[in-house]
């Protein structure tokens, strides 16, 4: 299981695929990984995301890696939470969403909910960029100096790994013309 | 050699700014833009145009390209919301094919639960967007009786908030039903928990005991000594005497002990003092002697004293057992009139006499029609607090420990109960035309802090009927239920407990005025108002009596009664009856009513005093004794008394005996002082004069 999410971090990076759909991909995982998820805002932001062009393998991988650990954070997070949900300032905005019909479901009053929603909306934009900028040097640095080297070509010359090229390029050239 | 193909994206010849914008910046790794960038050169139009000599490898690596190209184009990918839409897609076909069976089901099983019977449900249509149900009719069976259903309604429309169910809450704004109909008849047994044998065998037993108070009453052919033989179980006073008699015998053995005792300890005391009183003060001379005397007294009296502490205390109890066994047997007497009141009552005679004809003949009545009412007020409290029990019950097994489980930071919002019906409405206007309403009918009246109240009117020609009532569960109210009915014009037929005007039955039409409250502790208090008209009377026998009885419904046209009622939480009622007839049936039958009751009263004491005779011999015999008891106690108290006063009597002559010894003594002493001192100062000088 590990191994499959490794190779398909790799399989991402390796693509061709636009750099800041993985790095979305990261950060919104940062951001489901941070919101519990026993509430109807975990699910819509899951729904939002999964229809837009953001590489959801990544954004699942993150979230199985950092949700176990997200509980250490708790206690920053109830406490961002605590701190707007209790603002007087807020407090009519906030009754009028309490009571607006299914808005309750999102459990937004919770303050380890909210805290995660803001922390990860604010969380977003640094990861995002930050993700994008590591996963192009990536590809002009390390991905590059990994295809020139000895190792590597060694390694893809060896009869049976080349095999296996020429079998899964055979079987996609077949599926195509199937489709 | 197969044909090499182009991807279509690199086909036709592409403008410069459309190559750098659609394509160049569509690849992401630098040694598939350089490839690109190899493969593409400008034609004499000025426009990109791939090459022509590709090799496969290069027309592969292409397709690659072109295929990523594609991918990367837009935010949204479209086959994901081609995905999301077939879910919802999904959704909706289930909640067509399925949500009206599943509410139909939930209704079915959720009103089952509260009224223990078998629920049906017809055409059932939920719509959560319209937040509503519409069924076309609902049966309700009655958990009591087999074949009959509690109520019945005909097209009903619920708008209920989608909202709440989220909160797992189920709250009603409205039910507005067309039709509703109770105890109508089923052809199926609808009961969920059916009686089982032993409790048939015991209903038909009861049954079999109603049939037989049924039997008629003959006054020519009372047999008293019968009523007795068969009552004797249920006689409270022979019970009473018998073990009155034990306790008074017990008593007895006990005291007699005691009393035997005592005197033994008097005996020993009297040899004591009568020791003491052989003491002669006249021959005490000596001061030693007197305190010889002294001694024996002084060692006499604790034993006098604690014997007459003793006594005391013994007459005391003595006093607190009698007493105790003198108001017993006053309550045995008491218990006699009591236990004839009893016998009396399977004469079938009215209470009092001739003047409570009528009440009784209500009483009787109204007991069986109050018991039903009682059975469906209490059923309508508990179902109330069995939703408020079950309530309080989901709130348990929903506290439970959630992992990142944070605050929850409340804001003012509308708390609803578990279930909440905020009104139901139902009216027809037809040959029967009935209106009614429920309102605040919820699993919590203390969350809610309103009680559930409920209105019915129907008419029917000149026949009306409404009710108006609470039913509260709130914890700090007095009162469970409230309840205020009128009817008008309703026919009854009474044909039970009229054994004593020799009638088979008396029918005609009511109206009638009641209002109760029903207290926390399940008792109820109430008043109505009853009145009766178009009386007619079927007769059993054409005698003397049935005659007079016919006679005075004949002359009463409007039969007014008055009826104060208290049922207690074990049943037990109490009816105050007053009416107008009860002076007409007196007037007419009052001699001869009041003549039976009479010689009744006399042959059944008679009775009872015969087979209470035994226990009542013995009682006097032993009160006999126990009073010889009393007399010997008393004599008990008095010796010790006296024998305190004889010692006190011997120790005042003791003491004034040592008086009378000290001053001798000293008289004697003074004298020989004097002598003394006169003998000195005989020759003493003489004191010359001046």
């Amino acid at each position: 299981m590990f191994l499959k999410w490794i190779i398909n971090i790799f399989k991402a990076l390796n693509s061709n695929q636009n750099p800041k759909e993985i790095a979305a991909g990261v950060a919104f995982g940062f951001m489901l990984a941070l919101i519990p998820s026993n509430n109807l805002l975990w699910v819509l932001l899951l729904c939002i995301v999964l229809l837009l062009r953001v590489n959801s393998g990544i954004m699942f991988i993150f979230i199985a890696i950092l949700k176990p650990f997200a509980f250490l954070l708790d206690p920053f997070l109830h406490s961002i939470g605590y701190a707007i949900l209790t603002n007087k300032a807020l407090f009519e905005f906030f009754t009028k969403l309490y009571n607006i019909p299914f808005v309750f479901l999102t459990k937004f009053n919770n303050t380890v909910v909210f805290g995660g929603l803001v922390f990860g909306i604010i969380l977003w934009i640094p990861l995002f960029i930050l993700f994008t900028f590591l996963v192009k040097q990536y590809r002009d640095k390390v991905m590059t100096a990994i295809q020139n080297s000895k190792i590597y070509k060694g390694f893809m010359k060896l009869p049976i790994v080349s095999s296996i090229v020429k079998l899964s390029s055979k079987a996609k050239e077949t599926v195509s013309i199937i489709k | 050699m197969a044909k090499i193909k182009v991807p279509s994206l690199f086909k036709k010849p592409i403008k410069e700014k459309n190559f750098e914008k659609k394509i160049l910046k569509k690849i992401y790794i630098k040694a598939d833009l350089e490839f690109i960038k190899s493969m593409f050169s400008k034609n004499e139009s000025g426009l990109y145009e791939i090459k022509k000599d590709l090799t496969k490898e290069e027309a592969d690596r292409l397709k690659k390209i072109a295929d990523a190209i594609k991918k990367n184009k837009s935010i949204i990918d479209p086959v994901k919301p081609t995905l999301v839409a077939t879910v919802i897609g999904a959704i909706v076909i289930f909640n067509v094919l399925f949500k009206d069976w599943l509410a139909k089901r939930a209704i079915e099983k959720g009103l089952e639960a509260v009224f223990n019977a078998e629920v049906e449900a017809k055409g059932v249509k939920l719509s959560f967007i319209k937040a509503g149900i519409k069924i076309k009719s609902l049966t309700v069976a009655s958990d009591t009786e087999p074949f009959k259903n509690l109520f019945e309604l005909d097209k009903t429309e619920i708008s209920f908030l989608t909202p709440e169910l989220f909160r797992g809450k189920f709250v009603i704004k409205n039910i507005e039903c067309s039709g509703i109909r109770w105890n109508t008849d089923r052809k199926t047994d609808g009961r969920i928990i059916k009686p089982t044998a032993e409790k048939k065998k015991e209903s038909e037993v009861k049954k079999e005991e109603k049939k037989e108070e049924k039997a008629n009453f003959d006054f020519s052919k009372i047999d008293t000594s019968k009523i007795v033989d068969e009552q004797l179980t249920n006689l409270k006073s022979i019970t009473f005497y018998s073990n009155l008699n034990i306790e008074i015998a017990q008593s007895k053995e006990k005291w007699e002990t005691n009393l035997a005792q005592s005197k033994n300890d008097i005996d020993e005391a009297t040899k004591k003092v009568n020791e003491i009183k052989s003491i002669n003060v006249n021959n005490i001379k000596t001061i030693q002697e007197a305190e010889v005397a002294l001694k024996k007294i002084n060692e006499a009296y604790p034993i006098i004293n604690d014997l007459k502490g003793k006594t005391e205390k013994l007459t005391k109890d003595f006093s607190s057992d009698t007493a105790n066994i003198d108001k017993k047997t006053k309550e045995a007497t008491s218990m006699i009139d009591k236990d004839i009141s009893y016998l009396k009552s399977f004469l079938k005679i009215p209470e009092g006499g001739a003047k409570g004809i009528a009440s009784g003949i209500a009483t009787k009545y109204l007991s069986q029609k109050f018991g039903k009412l009682y059975y469906y007020a209490m059923k309508g409290i508990s179902i109330s607090q069995k939703m408020k029990k079950d309530d309080k019950k989901e709130k348990k097994t929903v506290k439970r420990e959630i992992k990142r489980s944070g605050y929850n930071v409340e804001f003012p919002t509308t708390v609803y109960p578990k279930f909440l019906l905020e009104s139901m409405v139902t009216s027809v206007n037809a040959d029967v035309s009935y209106s009614g309403w429920l309102s605040n009918v919820s699993s919590d009246q203390d969350l809610w802090g309103k009680p559930s109240t409920f209105f019915f009117d129907r008419n029917e020609n000149d026949k009306s009927i409404t009710v108006n009532g609470f039913v509260d569960t709130r914890t700090n109210e007095e009162k469970s239920m409230g309840l205020s009915f009128e009817m008008n014009n309703y026919p009854f037929s009474v044909n039970e407990g009229l054994e004593i005007v020799k009638a088979k039955s008396v029918a005609g039409l009511y109206s009638l005025q009641n209002s109760l409250e029903i207290m926390k502790d399940n008792s109820v208090v109430g008043k109505l108002f009853l009145k009766l008209v178009n009386l007619t009377v079927e007769l059993e026998e054409n005698d003397m009596i049935s005659k007079a009885f016919l006679e005075a419904i004949k002359s009463t046209p409007v039969v007014n009664m008055e009826v104060g009622y208290t049922i207690s939480s074990s049943m037990a009622m109490n009816f105050d009856v007053k009416s107008n007839l009860d002076a007409v049936l007196a007037k007419a039958l009052g001699k001869i009513i009041d003549g039976f009751v009479k010689d009744a009263d006399n042959e059944l004491r008679k009775k009872l005093m015969e087979k209470l005779e035994p226990e009542l011999k013995k009682n006097k015999e032993l009160a006999k004794v126990y009073e010889s008891l009393k007399g010997r106690s008393l004599e008990d108290l008095k010796s010790a008394d006296k024998l305190k006063e004889e010692l006190d009597k011997k120790k005042k002559e003791i003491d004034s005996q040592i008086e009378k010894i000290k001053k001798e003594a000293e008289d004697k002493v003074k004298k020989e002082a004097e002598g003394k001192i006169k003998e000195q100062t005989k020759n003493l000088p003489k004191i010359p004069g001046f």
